[in-house]
């Protein structure tokens, strides 16, 4: 709400009110009236920006535990393998019961299985994985060892431009040993050489 | 900063523009009545703002509207403000514009050679109408689309190009799909506020080409602009920013409901509207098309409207001519008038109109309904109408209104509230198999009254004999069975939300006991629990009142089950497909559970696992 600015304005039209110093009176008049004219102004736009920064106080909605696969379905030949992360997820005003969010590499050696992020830690793009267990990215010159650390050259000899290996993300141990993958999905911040979740 | 100002004045001419605009000489010195053009462009700044603000979070289309101004309203911090001080402004924006006009009129500052100023006032009144019925329809709920449906089937009467235009407009022959809610929004928010950009500009444009239209006060002297007329002239902004705030708040303030402006439940086609109505700038229109029935509504709707506009936009000539400009003032005058009279005849007629006003409650509360579902469940993909007509709360009562009030009564009217005028020939079911509806079954007064037997074919039948001889002469000893009887079928009614103790649970099971004995004589014409005549006259009180029974009942109350042969005039409503499986359940939901307070589904009976000596245990 605008503050109050009656005391002033009546001071500043009473005809009963002491004469002062014109250039003092006017000054008062003036700042009256851009305070006025702020306070219309405000309105509207304290509504407005109330509304659109709304995102700033809505909590992350990642980082999230997610059944992926069971182990018996992944092949046990140390090399990745893509699957989709389909969860429950409420967008804005729509709830989906279920409904793909992205993708993992799932690499499987023995009893132990890691899971890597498939966004490329650069800009964000999908990783693809080649035949012989390394990975590409199709957008910029990025390329990745099986074990999702950065080849510093590509296979074109060009130098990889993304500043950190693919993002590694949490398994569940628990469910492993029920022969679950389940995995904590979460999203990274790209461009930076540390992995901070988004 | 000289140097800065006098490099941006050589550059721009900016700072000489504002110092021309600010030191403009008033003639006569400061004035109030030339504040009204100030807040018409106030009122449209409103707009922009708050309007870009709600398109960064509206999404048009027949799914999602309603969806995504619901999440505005109820999941955004200040969207309920946001989307009143839009709605609100929205009027106080016509209602300023029209005054305006009228006060252009009055001081006749449609003369030459100010024609031009006056046609693009004019034309900014039409914009602001289309503005209007194209915002109503963004909302998607059923006041805003009936709101913006009724003007475009008016298009319709406008001979020749209605029907072409309409069909562009709404994007089709039907009103109603995506894309009305696309060309409706991308006119809403692109052509028609860029055309009152074009005119506000315009507008200025020819003030200073002409100078502005002072209304000169001799004996005062002339002064600047800034400060005494800008004061002036803010000061009446912010009361217009302080009146669309008011109107924002004034239910929270006058009786602590919901801020802004309430949503109605999403757009049905299918689903009436009885309480459509523009919104109250416009009641005027709409009582002018009730003043014009049947073919003769062409008039009211286009005929009048139109040859009003006309008349205004012929001003400037009639001002020539000797009487022409008191011609003029008379007519926006008796304008001024005949809105005030249609308005508040038509707000008038809704006062004193029951039906109305119960129409308005019933839409507020679906409304309300809608949303306590959308937040608690959730909105599916295809949309929040999913959730309504799935709902027992909101489709309870119109299918029991549809299907069941020519007998029945629920709490005396329709299920929906209305009250009707005939006696009622079968039982009043608010409360069905409650503790109450049965105490007033065993009331001897009560049993044959039109609530209970009184309107059907079992009116002097042996249940309302037994009341009121048998059960009218109960001691003290037989009325306790009974009371535990009662408790026996209420629990067995299983109504959600109740709670029973270890000693109400004892009363249970010894009315289920006494229900199965001859002495207290329901087994004569019932069955219970298996015991009983096959060949009984009487429902099968098994399970008597819980949901599955009712359902059964509805689906076909001639079965053996139930009345079977003797059963008056209830429709098999299952048995003849009269109402879908799931059409049964939302009227029995609703019966069982009007507030929607709980979850519909079945729970076991309530029951003592060991009649006397085990502790309780609270069912649901």
């Amino acid at each position: 709400m605008p503050e109050s600015h009656d005391s002033q304005a009546d001071a500043a039209h009473s005809p009963h009110a002491p004469v002062e110093q014109p250039n003092r009176r006017q000054f008062v008049k003036k700042s009256v009236a851009l305070a006025i004219a702020g306070a219309a102004v405000a309105t509207p736009v304290t509504a407005g920006l109330l509304v659109v920064t709304d995102p700033l106080r809505k909590p992350a909605s990642l980082g999230m535990p997610v059944l992926i696969t069971a182990i018996s379905a992944l092949p046990n030949d140390g090399k990745p393998h893509r699957f989709p992360v389909v969860m429950e997820k409420t967008d804005a005003w729509t709830k989906h019961d279920r409904v793909a969010v992205g993708q993992v590499y799932l690499i499987r050696k023995g009893d132990t299985v890691r899971a890597l992020s498939a966004e490329c830690p650069h800009a964000g793009c999908k990783v693809d994985a080649l035949g012989d267990g390394a990975f590409a990215c199709p957008c910029h010159d990025s390329e990745f060892a099986a074990d999702g650390s950065i080849k510093p050259l590509t296979r074109g000899g060009k130098r990889t431009v993304s500043p950190r290996g693919l993002d590694e993300l949490q398994i569940d141990a628990d469910a492993l040993k029920r022969g679950e993958v389940v995995v904590l999905f979460q999203k990274f911040q790209t461009g930076n050489a540390q992995k901070k979740a988004l | 900063m000289n140097a800065l100002i006098s490099w941006l004045d050589h550059r721009t001419r900016i700072p000489t523009l504002l110092h021309e605009l600010l030191f403009e000489q008033i003639p006569g010195g400061p004035r109030w009545r030339y504040a009204w053009g100030s807040t018409v462009l106030f009122a449209f700044f409103m707009q922009l703002v708050t309007g870009f603000c709600m398109w960064m979070n509206y999404s048009p289309s027949a799914t999602t509207a309603w969806e995504s101004v619901y999440y505005i309203q109820h999941q955004m911090t200040g969207g309920a403000i946001l989307r009143g001080l839009h709605h609100y402004t929205a009027q106080i924006f016509v209602v300023l514009l029209a005054l305006h006009t009228g006060q252009m009129v009055i001081d006749g500052a449609y003369r030459a050679p100010r024609e031009f100023r006056f046609w693009i006032t004019l034309l900014m009144l039409n914009l602001a109408v289309f503005l209007s019925v194209t915002g109503w329809a963004l909302p998607w709920d059923q006041r805003g689309f009936y709101g913006s449906f009724i003007p475009t089937n008016l298009m319709l009467l406008a001979p020749g190009i209605g029907p072409v235009v309409r069909k562009i407009v709404i994007g089709g022959t039907e009103y109603g799909g995506h894309h009305t809610l696309t060309r409706f929004f991308s006119l809403h928010v692109g052509l028609l506020p860029l055309l009152m950009i074009t005119c506000f500009v315009l507008r200025m444009a020819l003030a200073r080409k002409h100078g502005r239209h002072w209304v000169d006060h001799p004996r005062r002297a002339a002064a600047p602009f800034w400060p005494d007329q800008f004061l002036r002239n803010v000061a009446a902004c912010l009361v217009v920013a302080l009146l669309a705030l008011f109107l924002t708040f004034r239910v929270r303030l006058l009786n602590g409901g919901a801020i802004g402006v309430p949503l109605m439940a999403p757009a049905d086609s299918s689903q009436p509207y009885s309480a459509a109505r523009p919104e109250p700038v416009f009641i005027w229109l709409f009582q002018m098309l009730k003043e014009f029935p049947g073919h003769r509504e062409v008039i009211g709707a286009i005929v009048i409207p139109g040859a009003a506009m006309t008349l205004l936009a012929l001003m400037p000539f009639i001002g020539r001519w000797k009487l022409g400009r008191g011609f003029n003032i008379a007519f926006v005058g008796a304008c001024g008038i005949a809105i005030l009279v249609l308005g508040g005849k038509a707000l008038w007629a809704d006062w004193h109109d029951e039906d109305y006003r119960n129409a308005l409650a019933r839409a507020e509360s679906d409304g309300r309904r809608a949303v306590q579902l959308a937040e608690q469940r959730g909105i599916p993909p295809a949309g929040a109408i999913t959730l309504v007509r799935d709902d027992p709360v909101l489709q309870g009562p119109r299918l029991f209104a549809q299907n069941c009030a020519s007998c029945h009564r629920y709490d005396g009217h329709d299920g929906l509230g209305n009250r009707k005028s005939e006696t009622p020939t079968a039982a009043d079911l608010k409360g069905f198999a409650t503790r109450q509806w049965l105490d007033g079954l065993f009331d001897k007064d009560k049993v044959a009254s039109p609530h209970y037997f009184g309107g059907t074919a079992f009116k002097d039948g042996e249940m309302v004999q037994f009341v009121q001889t048998t059960v009218a002469g109960y001691d003290d000893e037989k009325r306790q069975r009974l009371e535990n009887i009662k408790q026996a079928l209420v629990a067995d009614a299983n109504l959600p939300g109740q709670v029973y103790d270890e000693a109400k649970l004892a009363r249970v099971a010894a009315g289920r006991a006494a229900l199965k004995t001859k002495a207290a004589r329901c087994i004569n014409c019932h069955i219970y629990d298996g015991a009983g005549d096959i060949e009984h006259d009487g429902p099968d009180l098994t399970a008597y009142g819980s949901r599955r029974w009712t359902i059964d009942f509805i689906s076909n109350a001639a079965h053996e089950r139930f009345y079977g042969t003797c059963n008056d005039r209830m429709p098999l409503y299952g048995q003849k497909k009269l109402l879908t499986q799931r059409q049964i359940e939302l009227i029995v939901d609703w019966l069982r559970d009007p507030m929607g307070q709980h979850d519909t589904t079945e729970q076991p009976p309530p029951q003592a696992t060991q009649p006397t000596t085990q502790p309780a245990t609270r069912p649901n």
